[in-house]
């Protein structure tokens, strides 16, 4: 009832019309940068990042949130359309989409990635409004230690679940604290690392860091693969009567995406495992339990329903721990959460508590943000092909622009510029030897709380390390840490030992 | 080749432990000390990177170093120097005009209406909206 209470609130301050502008702006930037080729929901947040500087926290979370979720309905236009996923968790509805455009089903094959979007979002933000407050009435129960452990979990389960090489995610994850402890010291105030650089006084800024290891990069990226072209799907076969669904359709399809979203939103929920493992999971359960089962793969609607209920259930189920406990689900959230920082908000359970009316804002307009998605995205079927095929030749020079006004507008200051540039390297490197980029952000954006949190704990108990052991809480996490730690070590060891079996076989 | 990252990290974790630990202190007046999470991210990145420096060697994992990686970066440091003399905005609409001629062999007239379009959206939104104050170079002394 409470819940109910307070949406109601919420959609109050949703529907006013510069909130709804943001949301519906962010919702057709979004499509558009999701549907080019390449270019994924993290690019897309950061580059538009400083054009939210003027707006109002409110205003600006809106459109950041509404530019993330209606990136994973572009995402799957380019992977249906030219085979080639706008994101990552786009790669698994192309397994389905792109046969499915060349049957002359591309229309169908749009409108089945809206609609499961659409229906996966509903899932996960109806599960956000009550399963957020509920998380943030737990995590008022935390004091310093408990805090400092969940974030310990979060910064482990990073490194552990993204990317193939464990020890990889590990080391993005070292570099990205020792990045964060750059500058003045959260707890006493102390300089450190500024290499007698004035400017690194207040640490490595947030906004060049993102934009260069995500934009800039991208631009990098770019310039040495450039995006292929794949076979241009007949005009004629997108148009919005020819793509919507029969009665029967939607009997086929609303089982699968009730399924999928709501897995997708409990996985997004989990730091780290984010959108592209739960559109995995999704596709994977389908072929296994679906009733059409034995057809995917080969162009079915359910291939295409399943990860796209999946990915985007996921990406709102990120916003729980976000909002909740202020740890970020996925390294896009990691960026919103940034953002919310830079805006003088501190996420976390007191959040629900002390700024209602900016949560529940938040939260009422991704029903409204939603709802706009899947209109924009269905109104924008006939025209999509125009969308996918923007050369990439252009578009290099152009965000190249944008990331240096972006960098630079965060301070007004040219150093920034250059910061951008420098984590734009780094970033190559990183990507050269196969080291993920993401938990080097979550890393950054999580280690100054973490030195907060350990602070002020120690500070409780007088610098005593028991604190940190003093309850079942506490004992919980470690555990948890400890499992998340060592589950992938034995699943290795048991894929070594039945790899053996097998060949001595 | 293949080492150089990890072998970098490895020192900067170094560098991190020893600044955390001699300079910055772990623990300071019955207080944790400024140096001591610095010298936890140094741990760990030594930790890891010797992992890596030490473990099979995977082909999979590298991809081979490509100088061509640096044409746009040092385009952009182009544009930094230049915007001292003519400014931020305008240092950008050459760059992207001179990038589709030169690089992409766009046509004159294309390059430009795409470089003079980007420029104004740029000006009108980040100038002009958002009231940033960008470097106008030596076109502020006339």
């Amino acid at each position: 009832m409470e819940t109910l209470h307070f949406l109601v609130m919420g959609f109050s301050t949703a529907l006013q019309p510069e909130n709804l502008f943001a949301a519906f702006s962010g919702a057709v930037v979004g499509l558009i940068v999701g549907a080019l080729p390449g270019m994924g929901s993290i690019t897309g947040v950061a580059l538009l990042l400083p054009l939210t500087f003027k707006m109002n926290p409110t205003t600006a979370i809106i459109m950041l949130a509404a530019i993330y979720y209606s990136n994973m309905y572009g995402g799957s236009f380019s992977s249906i359309l030219i085979n080639i996923p706008g994101d990552s968790p786009a790669v698994m509805t192309a397994m389905d989409g792109y046969p499915m455009a060349r049957n002359g089903q591309a229309g169908k094959a749009l409108f089945t990635s809206s609609f499961a979007s659409f229906c996966g979002g509903t899932i996960g933000i109806v599960i956000l409004s009550f399963l957020g407050p509920t998380l943030a009435r737990w995590g008022l129960n935390f004091g310093p230690p408990e805090m400092a452990w969940i974030i310990l979990f979060a910064l482990t389960s990073i490194g552990w679940i993204i990317g193939e090489n464990p020890l990889a995610g590990l080391l993005a994850t070292a570099l990205g604290a020792m990045i964060a402890t750059v500058g003045m010291t959260p707890s006493t105030g102390r300089i450190r690392f500024t290499f007698d650089i004035l400017y690194l006084m207040r640490g490595v800024g947030f906004v060049p860091l993102v934009i260069g290891m995500f934009g800039f990069a991208k631009v990098i990226d770019m310039v040495l693969h450039p995006p292929m072209t794949g076979d241009t799907v007949n005009k004629a076969q997108l148009t919005i009567r020819g793509s919507v669904y029969t009665r029967e359709e939607y009997k086929r399809c609303l089982p699968v995406v009730g399924r999928s979203g709501i897995m997708g939103t409990f996985v997004g929920v989990l730091p780290g495992a984010g959108a592209t493992m739960a559109a995995f999971f999704a596709y994977i359960v389908e072929k296994r339990i679906g009733g059409n089962r034995d057809k995917i793969g080969t162009g079915v609607l359910e291939g295409v329903a399943a990860p796209e209920a999946a990915n985007n259930g996921a990406s709102i189920g990120a916003f729980a721990p976000m909002l909740a406990l202020g740890v970020p689900g996925s390294a896009t959230t990691a960026v919103l959460m940034g953002g919310l920082m830079m805006w003088g908000l501190t996420p976390g359970p007191l959040l629900f508590r002390d700024k209602p009316d900016f949560v529940w804002s938040l939260i009422s307009s991704l029903y409204v943000g939603n709802l706009m998605c899947i209109i924009v995205a269905i109104l924008a079927i006939p025209f999509l092909s125009r969308v996918v095929h923007i050369s990439s030749a252009m578009l290099v020079p152009i965000i190249s622009a944008l990331c240096v006004v972006g960098a630079f507008s965060a301070n007004g200051s040219l150093f920034d510029v250059g910061l951008m540039l420098s984590v734009s390297v780094l970033s190559y490197l990183m990507q050269i030897h196969k080291l993920p980029t993401a938990p080097l952000l979550l890393a950054y954006v999580l280690y100054p709380m973490l030195e907060r949190y350990v602070a002020a704990a120690l500070g409780m108990s007088s610098g005593r390390l028991y604190i940190f052991f003093h309850n079942p809480t506490c004992w919980m996490l470690i555990l948890l840490i400890i499992a998340f730690c060592l589950t992938p070590v034995i699943v290795k060891l048991k894929n070594k030992r039945k790899n053996r079996r097998t060949s001595a076989n | 080749m293949k080492k150089i990252f990890p072998a970098l990290a490895l020192l900067a974790g170094l560098y991190w432990m020893y600044q955390g630990a001699a300079i910055y202190r772990l623990w300071a007046n019955g207080r944790l000390g400024g140096g001591f999470m610095p010298a936890l991210a140094g741990t760990a990145a030594v930790v890891f990177s010797s992992a890596t420096l030490l473990g099979k060697p995977d082909g999979r994992m590298f991809e081979p170093f490509r100088l061509k990686a640096f044409l746009p970066v040092a385009s952009v440091a182009l544009v930094i120097a230049a915007s001292f003399v003519i400014g931020l905005i305008l240092s950008l609409v050459l760059f992207i005009h001179l990038w589709l001629q030169a690089y992409e062999r766009y046509s004159f007239a294309k390059s430009a209406i795409t470089a003079v379009s980007t420029g104004i959206v740029i000006y009108v939104v980040f100038s002009s909206w958002l009231l940033l104050p960008f470097p106008r170079g030596a076109l502020n002394l006339l």
